[in-house]
């Protein structure tokens, strides 16, 4: 995903509303937009989906796009199975997969039970989980996530969450704005600010960079295949090698459990041999493989 | 990525049609020819007088398919597909009314109708030959129809007021033009219906083709200039 000295304003002689901005990211980033209201974070959203044309400079894609408008219409005549399994066929998944993942995750929203029901008999949360499904449903490589946290319930929240990081997981760029500062914290590679001036500068994100000197945890796993963890982890933890195939990663409390998250849902597979607070020895406190 | 319109197009067929946008373009079509054919007509002037209504209707479709996507939904699908394909999902949708209407047409009017010619004419041609060059007759319409209601909608008019009368205007033009291939073949039914010689309008069937691609190709692109 790269957007080279992009522009855009509306009209000749309009405000520019973003000049001169470049973003690179490639697979695997997890990347925040912030700014105030109306400086320009969605229309950058807009300007990478494709969906609007720079009015200067170039915006690159390299493959299938999935995005999440800010509001999705209930004003769509179609049952909640039977958009999603359309959205994946454009998509071009086959009626089956389609299907199949449309089914996955309305299950992990909650609302598997409301498969039949026409959209516009759909609350206002429910409605923002579907618009959700319809960009997870594609696996695109790029994701873009226009405040689509906003109108879902904490645990529609922390699913999309788990999902977005999934997707970076998985080798997928992902682009997120969200007016809440601790968004998919410690997990963001990288954060930029759209400025008043509509230029796009790169920022120290509080939630990218782990904040130091309270509680640590130490996690221990063994990568039974012996491959590398990957470079970034939630909360850029310590790491220390143990014996054998075995690793400590020290990371900040709070990031703890995004970290573990990512370690057992992503790639490579891992075996947690130990959870426990820095300074403990013994037997740990939790054990999984996955 | 061209395999991406398929699934384009039926997904804005179901919308067309589970919308009800069809259903104001199909009353009126059906209401003109209520109007305009009466049991026991000679066909193949009621077949003309079919193809020619079948024009602005077709156009009225495509009107219809482009507004019955909410813009959200469309970002959705614009991401995944790109704004062209999306466009020419909706315009293939349109298309495939009108077809459907073109169709319809013709079996209606065979079903009311009675001698083939005119009383005076000279000579009773075959109802095949008849029906074919009715139903190409219609198809030509139809094709030349949704060129007028893409041309008179987004992408090429952006906002306004302008698109109705814009969309009237063109499919008139196109039906009283002499050059245009819809009057070519709808004044070969009417004339086929005086004088009983029937000639199949493949010529001007090949040439609406031809312009109703021109005109996708050349709004799908600007769509893909003019996304909003």
């Amino acid at each position: 995903m790269e957007l080279t000295a992009v522009g855009k304003r509306y009209g000749r002689g309009g405000r520019w509303i973003l000049r001169g901005v470049d973003l690179s990211a490639g697979p695997g980033e997890l990347v925040r937009i912030a700014g105030a209201n109306g400086s320009g974070k969605s229309t950058l959203l807009r300007l990478a989906a494709g969906i609007e044309r720079p009015s200067a400079g170039r915006v690159a894609r390299p493959g299938t796009t999935a995005y999440v408008p800010e509001r999705f219409p209930p004003a769509l005549p179609f049952d909640v199975v039977s958009y999603l399994v359309r959205v994946g066929r454009v998509h071009g998944l086959s009626a089956d997969r389609a299907r199949r993942r449309a089914g996955e995750w309305l299950d992990r929203f909650g609302i598997a039970d409301r498969a039949g029901t026409p959209l516009s008999r759909l609350s206002k949360g429910t409605c923002q989980k579907v618009a959700v499904a319809q960009a997870l449903l594609a696996e695109a490589r790029v994701l873009l996530l226009d405040e689509a946290w906003t109108g879902l319930d904490p645990q529609a929240r922390a699913v999309l969450d788990e999902a977005a990081a999934e997707r970076a997981a998985a080798g997928g760029t992902v682009l997120f704005v969200d007016h809440d500062p601790a968004r998919l914290e410690g997990l963001t590679s990288a954060a930029y600010l759209v400025g008043a001036d509509g230029a796009l500068r790169p920022v120290d994100d509080a939630t990218a960079v782990p904040a130091r000197g309270g509680p640590v945890m130490e996690i221990e796993v063994d990568v039974p295949d012996g491959a590398p963890l990957p470079d970034r982890l939630p909360g850029a933890p310590e790491r220390t090698a143990l014996a054998g195939t075995a690793v400590r990663l020290a990371v900040p409390a709070a990031h703890s459990d995004a970290l573990l998250r990512r370690l057992l849902l992503g790639r490579p597979a891992v075996r947690v041999l130990a959870v426990r607070p820095c300074g403990e020895t013994g037997p740990g406190t939790s054990e999984g493989e996955r | 990525m061209t395999g991406q319109v398929g699934p384009l197009a039926r997904y804005h067929l179901e919308l067309l049609l589970r919308s009800h946008a069809w259903l104001p373009p199909f009353l009126t079509y059906v209401l003109l020819l209520v109007i305009g054919v009466e049991a026991g007509d000679p066909l193949l002037g009621s077949l003309g007088l079919g193809a020619g209504l079948l024009l602005p209707v077709s156009a009225w479709c495509v009107r219809g398919a482009l507004a019955a996507e909410p813009p959200s939904s469309r970002a959705c699908l614009v991401a995944a597909a790109g704004p062209a394909r999306v466009h020419l999902g909706a315009l293939l949708a349109a298309l495939t009314v009108s077809l459907v209407l073109a169709a319809g047409q013709v079996l209606a009017v065979w079903w009311t109708a009675g001698q083939v010619a005119n009383r005076g004419a000279t000579a009773q041609p075959e109802v095949g030959s008849a029906l074919l060059a009715g139903l190409l007759a219609s198809v030509v319409c139809a094709l030349l129809g949704v060129s007028a209601g893409a041309l008179a909608d987004r992408p090429v008019l952006i906002r306004g007021p302008y698109g109705i009368p814009v969309a009237l205007t063109l499919a008139t033009l196109l039906l009283v033009v002499p050059v245009s291939p819809a009057n070519a073949a709808v004044r070969g039914l009417v004339e086929a219906a005086r004088t009983g010689r029937v000639a199949v309008p493949w010529v001007q069937l090949l040439l609406a083709v031809a312009l109703l691609a021109a005109c996708c190709a050349g709004v799908a692109a600007l769509a893909g200039r003019r996304p909003e």
